[in-house]
């Protein structure tokens, strides 16, 4: 492998990875605040692909416009699932939360193949246009868009989580549920909260990655399964070691890939396993982890 | 100030706390004392609304407390400090500080801040420090000053000297003395009987979940049953 196509495979990989990233960053502020693993978080992500496609396709609503209608979709889809779904359940046991965002993710998948046919569509990339060439590397522009907006939703999570009240909020409730409610902390609002912004990135990450596949109800799945893999990698506990892994499996994925293209897919579920034999803890977690 | 009135709460299918009946005033220190299980905690809990009531009345003021959230208790000018302390491990001691006054405006925790940086200079040196590196007695420190952060009338303490060394359970009192001074009500709830009736006006003995025994401090010290069960006397 010549250093040009490992610089162009690592860049390309990035920007895969920063795909995992979103969607791993999201279930993990979501597992830490509200103590729920969300395994719907991608097929979240692709109803609300589908409903952009057909703002674009049929309203023809400006694609900039598209882009915040389906983060604030994103929000509200998250707002009524923990409204109406989890607040009901989450006094009962623990296993049902997790079991409802399993059915959650079958729903999703249900209604979009319901509503609107499984036949795969191809969506357009958010901006089109030549690759653009910096030195050796060939990048395509949505790509760029891709780490653009994988780089400010961090940004934006990270000012979040340190710099507001309600992230600070979060935080607490993440290291200590009862004392967060002891001391008046509103923990229903700060769970409607985390489960907007998770769900909003849901469908930002979903929008960004659709054109390198075809929309289909159950495009997200894989995805859905590497960005697990980038949080087990980076140590569960932190938003920034879920964004760190997403990286690495975006880069080591893209490298495997090439040389060995079959086991791409199977390759992820490997690391999976060994990083959890050999580091349970993965690069960032602590030994024990407080939630559990 | 504090009426509690044939209140019943409890976890699951159980009472835990049967016709339970107390009140406070505005300046007193009241002491709850009790075996394990007998449901002081419960009590606290119930107040600050984290348990609902399940028959009847707390009230503060004129206001009534049953089914308001641990938010609007905490509105209302009554805080928690629980047992065990508590501390947020991974946050700062001022963002521990912060939240505690979290529905205040920016300005008034300012000055809230001041004002406990002050009384707990030990906090102040370490305000960007985590709160899991404190040692214990500062914990407790950190603990109480929470507990003051959201500038309450009344303070509920459970257990404020568990699994400290006797001489900062020494400090942990001197606090509470002076906390007397400043004019916050505290309902306090303590294994250590000795030196809670020493610092309290009045005290309740809860056992299995109703008052057996309330009165003055001193009369309770003089008392039999007190005396054999919370002040280490012989039979």
């Amino acid at each position: 492998m010549s250093v040009d196509i490992f610089l162009n495979l690592t860049i390309r990989g990035l920007t895969t990875g920063a795909v995992y990233a979103l969607v791993g960053m999201g279930i993990v502020l979501i597992l830490q605040t509200t103590n729920v693993m969300n395994f719907a978080q991608g097929d979240s992500g692709m109803f609300i692909t589908y409903l952009a496609f057909f703002m674009i396709t049929t309203a023809k609503v400006p694609y900039s416009l598209v882009l915040i209608l389906a983060i604030l979709a994103g929000a509200v889809i998250g707002l009524i699932v923990e409204r109406f779904m989890m607040r009901s359940v989450r006094s009962r046991s623990h296993l049902s939360l997790i079991m409802l965002t399993l059915g959650l993710s079958l729903l999703f998948q249900g209604l979009a193949a319901f509503l609107f046919k499984t036949e795969p569509r191809l969506f357009p990339p958010l901006v089109s246009g030549d690759p653009i060439k910096i030195g050796p590397v060939v990048l395509g522009r949505q790509d760029i868009v891709v780490l653009l907006a994988a780089i400010v939703t961090f940004g934006i999570l990270y000012l979040f989580l340190y710099r507001t009240k309600q992230g600070a909020a979060a935080r607490s409730i993440s290291q200590d549920e009862y004392a967060a409610r002891v001391l008046g902390i509103p923990t229903p609002s700060i769970y409607m909260l985390v489960w907007a912004i998770g769900s909003a990135m849901a469908g930002l990450a979903a929008l960004l990655i659709v054109p390198r596949f075809s929309l289909e109800p159950s495009f997200m799945g894989l995805i859905q399964v590497k960005a697990f893999t980038a949080i087990v990698l980076g140590g569960m506990g932190s938003v920034f070691g879920a964004a760190v892994g997403g990286l690495i499996i975006g880069v080591v994925e893209n490298l495997v890939a090439y040389q060995f293209p079959a086991i791409k897919d199977s390759f992820m579920l490997i690391v999976i396993v060994i990083v959890l034999l050999v580091m349970p803890q993965g690069l960032f977690g602590k030994r024990s982890q407080r939630r559990f | 100030m504090l009426r509690v009135d044939q209140v019943v709460s409890g976890y699951g299918p159980i009472d835990v706390l049967n016709h339970v009946s107390i009140s406070l005033e505005q300046g007193e220190i009241v002491a709850v004392l009790g075996a394990n299980g007998a449901g002081k905690t419960t009590l606290l809990r119930t107040i600050t609304g984290l348990i609902r009531v399940r028959k009847g009345s707390v009230t503060f003021g004129d206001k009534v407390l049953n089914g308001l959230s641990p938010a609007e208790v905490v509105k209302c000018g009554i805080s928690h400090v629980p047992e065990g302390r508590h501390i947020f491990p991974d946050l700062t001691v001022e963002e521990n500080l912060l939240l505690a006054a979290y529905s205040m405006p920016r300005s008034q925790q300012k000055n809230r801040l001041d004002a406990l940086y002050a009384m707990f200079s030990i906090l102040a040196e370490r305000r960007r420090q985590a709160g899991g590196t404190l040692s214990g007695g500062e914990q407790q420190m950190l603990a109480l000053a929470r507990g003051l952060m959201p500038n309450p009338r009344l303070m509920l303490l459970d257990e404020p000297s568990l699994g400290l060394a006797p001489k900062i359970i020494g400090t942990v009192f001197d606090t509470l003395a002076r906390l007397r001074e400043s004019g916050v009500s505290i309902l306090l709830v303590e294994q250590n009987a000795k030196r809670s009736l020493e610092l309290a006006d009045r005290a309740y003995v809860l056992v299995t979940g109703q008052v057996a025994l309330e009165g003055t401090a001193r009369d309770l010290t003089g008392n039999e049953m007190v005396k054999q069960l919370y002040l280490g006397g012989t039979r």
